[in-house]
């Protein structure tokens, strides 16, 4: 046989193969082998899962030092001719392009929001756009002034939603009490390294009785007990090391696991 | 016509089938293997609609656009996978199938050469043998994931079309990036 024939590699197989290849090799590497190729890495599927952060990060940020524009995030989102499923917004998202991720990704399944994004002050206008993700299942975000807000919303629009992260997060009160209003069927709830009391944990383990996987480790707020853990008995992947009442001022500022998150989309 | 056909009818676990390949060799296949391939399936699902009595238990399924080295792995990988069949497997059972799998799948990508993954994926598509394409094109991604735009040419026998001064361009002000239109 002779050479390979990358002719007889048609069209679809090629942008199969390019869904697969990962952000970096989209925009960086498949684009300059050949005219065709960048024609197949411009196709909707490669463009299901838009990970900004990875943008932000690694080689490709070497062409972004002055930041992501916005003209950029609503070109990427453009590709996807609004079949994006999952989106995680870079920590220099402007207001600009979260309004318009929210009316151009009607499919979107799952959103990511960091930290450092969610410390943004445009941030309180995230409830207003939920209604625009109805089929939304999970949420990753961070200390936001109005997160209650956002569960309300998501109660009202999102009836596939069971996933919430919010590790690192202050989960206060009114917070847990939110949770278990409007998101009472979650199925899975990460709050690893979480500032959180044990009467809110107490809500939620009484409050979320669908729980399949609660992530409750390294929160400052609270000790495990036996009491504890025969409210959370239902719940068969229940993780509470490393919680404390005082936590460790040493560790300040460690951490955050975006493991939790990747892991789970990526199935 | 008389109620009772000629053959018993065949339990689905034993029998067989006949595909041709481009290179005229002829392969003997497990029903349960073969159904994998749809095309195979949709060629067989058609033929058993003409009157299969008078043609008998043994059909031969052509495929004039796959080479015999091509079909033997695609074959062996068909027969790795679950059986939709088979008798259901406690657990334990059910793990050691698994690592098996994983161990001939590493093996079987450790052996092969570049032309023949683009061979598979050609024959997988044509065939439409989803899990096999599935594979392979998973195979083929993570290969050139990491590599030089130079090597991804190379590999594919791929002629660089761009103006010199287009790629350049492009890669100093990675203007492309900024296009508002894509060309449909």
């Amino acid at each position: 046989m002779s050479g390979p024939k990358w002719e007889d590699l048609n069209m679809d197989c090629l942008v199969n193969v390019l869904t697969r290849v990962g952000i970096e090799s989209l925009l960086l590497g498949a684009p300059f082998v050949c005219q065709s190729w960048y024609k197949a890495s411009l196709h909707p599927s490669c463009w299901q899962i838009i990970n900004f952060q990875k943008i932000e990060s690694g080689p490709l940020s070497w062409y972004f030092y002055d930041g992501i524009t916005t003209e950029f995030i609503k070109s990427i989102i453009n590709r996807s001719r609004g079949n994006a499923t999952e989106v995680w917004l870079p920590d220099d998202c402007s207001e600009e392009a979260l309004i318009y991720i929210a009316d151009e990704c009607p499919a979107l399944k799952a959103l990511y929001l960091s930290d450092i994004l969610c410390y943004r002050d445009f941030m309180v206008i995230l409830p207003e756009l939920i209604s625009k993700w109805k089929n939304l299942e999970l949420l990753r975000l961070g200390s936001l002034s109005n997160m209650e807000e956002v569960f309300e919303e998501i109660n009202c629009h999102c009836k596939n939603f069971y996933w919430l992260c919010a590790s690192g997060a202050d989960i206060e009160r009114d917070t847990a009490s939110a949770i278990v209003t409007f998101l009472p069927k979650i199925t899975h709830l990460y709050m690893r390294n979480a500032n959180i009391d044990r009467e809110s944990l107490e809500m939620i383990l009484q409050g979320c009785e669908e729980l399949v996987l609660l992530d409750a480790r390294d929160c400052v707020g609270y000790e495990c007990d036996d009491q504890l853990l025969k409210l959370a008995s239902h719940i068969s992947n229940f993780q509470h090391e490393g919680s404390s009442l005082f936590g460790d001022e040493d560790e300040w500022g460690e951490h955050i696991s975006l493991d939790s998150f990747d892991g789970i989309l990526s199935e | 016509m008389s109620n009772t056909s000629e053959n018993p009818k065949p339990s689905s676990s034993s029998a067989k089938m006949t595909l041709k390949t481009s290179d005229n060799e002829l392969f003997e296949v497990e029903e349960a293997v073969a159904m994998k391939f749809c095309t195979v399936k949709q060629y067989f699902e058609d033929e058993k609609d003409s009157d299969v009595a008078a043609r008998g238990s043994t059909t031969v399924i052509p495929l004039p656009n796959v080479h015999s080295a091509v079909l033997a792995t695609l074959i062996s990988y068909g027969k790795k996978l679950p059986q939709s069949n088979a008798v259901a497997d406690n657990h334990e059972e059910e793990e050691t199938k698994k690592k098996e799998r994983k161990k001939y799948e590493q093996g079987l990508l450790k052996n092969l050469m570049p032309g023949e993954l683009l061979d598979l994926i050609s024959a997988a598509n044509y065939l439409d043998f989803k899990e096999g394409l599935e594979f392979f094109n998973q195979a083929l991604a993570d290969h050139i994931q990491n590599k030089s735009v130079e090597y991804v040419r190379k590999f594919f026998g791929i002629k660089n079309d761009y103006e010199p001064h287009e790629e350049e361009k492009y890669r100093e002000e990675y203007a492309w990036a900024f296009e508002g239109v894509d060309e449909d």
